[in-house]
């Protein structure tokens, strides 16, 4: 072996973490600058390049030709479902969306994708949400267990918004989701559902003003995540 | 031990600098996990459903060859009573290597060094010290009056990292998510 070999595996390394650097920044100029104002992102939708942000593959050129829809890198929607008493979230995040129905009894994890003014998020079943997003709200129907009802949800910021817990504890899969909204007069309404091994079991409240500190469920502590935390595991 | 006796100054000399390019690439990735915006998005591997099992499933492929690297190691030192080919060695370390460098790209870049989940913070700082401990390697792999003990120490220590790493990564994603590509 030449005494080089050691240096060539280092540098070989290197060049491939320069070489993902740069594909990374000419794959998603948007999400860089999302990053970077991600305040102002949450309200202000940007015309951005989803198709290339939201595939992570190197083989994917991003499109800039194409006529890009209105969809923001990155937004938190939350609101009451009409008629049901629920609450109903949907977070977007580079192209990708996912929503979250709970009425304290049934809970669907909604998922699909961003790319134009007009979402369609499927469950694992048969449910749906179908949205159109607008200026500062997203508006549309949701479809649980063959009910529909509409809903009207508006941007929310932290601490308002969505968050999930998973876990296993002692061998027994805790699976949690709460929805959180700050009420205009103070306060904050939530609601959320929690299951052990696909069993519902009681749901602790979320502390409003911070809501990823861990809680008790079932006496099993686990950590809520908001959605940057677990978006990439859905 | 009997090498330190014989040669103090010369082996612990010979080991300054790679111990030394160690600390800097160690410190230089903490220091850029922090400084660095994460954002959210890395260009990784294509064949995956999404970033993290891409991930989970680069680490195990490196962890299992991190196994191999043990075994021939042992090998290469008359352990096993077994001759694998130094070649097996070597590139094995190589691909495993290789492996980790997406995975720790999109750690660095999409996500940053992080400390609010113990084992989020246990991962961050095994991964710094991960890189670090492989540059000594690496170098101390050219100082041919290093100390005897230089190699299965330094060696021992990047195996106990990845380790620690995939444990913290891929065996909680297994665990907390489930298995899936």
């Amino acid at each position: 072996m030449s005494r080089l070999g050691p240096i060539i595996t280092l540098a070989a390394g290197a060049v491939l973490a320069a070489g993902l650097g740069v594909a990374s920044i000419v794959a998603a100029p948007a999400a860089e600058q999302t990053a970077a104002t991600a305040d102002e992102a949450t309200r202000t939708p940007e015309i951005g390049e989803e198709t290339a942000a939201a595939e992570p593959s190197p083989s994917e050129t991003p499109t800039f030709e194409d006529p890009a829809p209105v969809v923001p890198e990155k937004a938190d929607y939350a609101g009451r479902v009409q008629g049901n008493g629920g609450l109903i979230a949907i977070s977007i995040r580079d192209g990708k969306a996912i929503g979250y129905f709970c009425d304290g009894r049934t809970e669907v994890w909604f998922k699909g994708n961003a790319a134009g003014e007009r979402l369609t998020l499927k469950s694992a079943g048969k449910d749906t949400v179908k949205a159109t997003l607008g200026d500062g709200e997203t508006d549309g129907r949701v479809s649980v267990g063959g009910k529909k009802w509409t809903f009207v949800a508006g941007t929310v910021k932290k601490p308002s918004g969505l968050y999930r817990a998973s876990a296993v504890v002692r061998g027994a899969k805790i699976r949690a989701g709460w929805i959180v909204v700050r009420n205009p007069q103070g306060g904050y309404t939530q609601v959320g559902a929690a299951s052990q091994d696909g069993e519902p079991v009681d749901v602790p409240r979320l502390d409003g003003d911070d809501p990823t500190g861990p809680v008790s469920v079932n006496g099993a502590t686990v950590t809520p995540e908001d959605v940057d935390g677990f978006i990439e595991e859905m | 031990m009997t090498a330190i006796h014989r040669q103090p100054t010369r082996a612990s000399v010979s080991l300054l600098l790679p111990l030394l390019a160690g600390g800097v690439v160690m410190v230089a990735l903490g220091v850029y996990g922090r400084a660095h915006t994460p954002t959210g998005f890395a260009v990784g591997v294509a064949g995956f459903s999404a970033a993290l099992p891409m991930k989970v499933w680069l680490t195990t492929g490196a962890a299992a060859l991190g196994v191999v690297q043990v075994v021939s190691a042992l090998s290469m030192w008359g352990r096993l009573g077994v001759t694998i080919p130094d070649g097996v060695h070597r590139w094995s370390g190589r691909l495993a290597f290789l492996l980790t460098v997406p995975v720790a790209f999109h750690c660095l870049y999409a996500l940053g060094l992080q400390y609010d989940v113990p084992r989020v913070m246990v991962h961050s700082l095994l991964g710094c010290f991960f890189y670090g401990v492989f540059t000594t390697k690496m170098l101390a792999l050219r100082k041919e009056n290093a100390p005897g003990w230089t190699l299965p120490v330094i060696g021992g220590l990047v195996f106990t990292a990845l380790v620690g790493l995939w444990l913290t990564s891929s065996f909680w994603f297994f665990t907390a998510v489930g298995v899936r590509v």
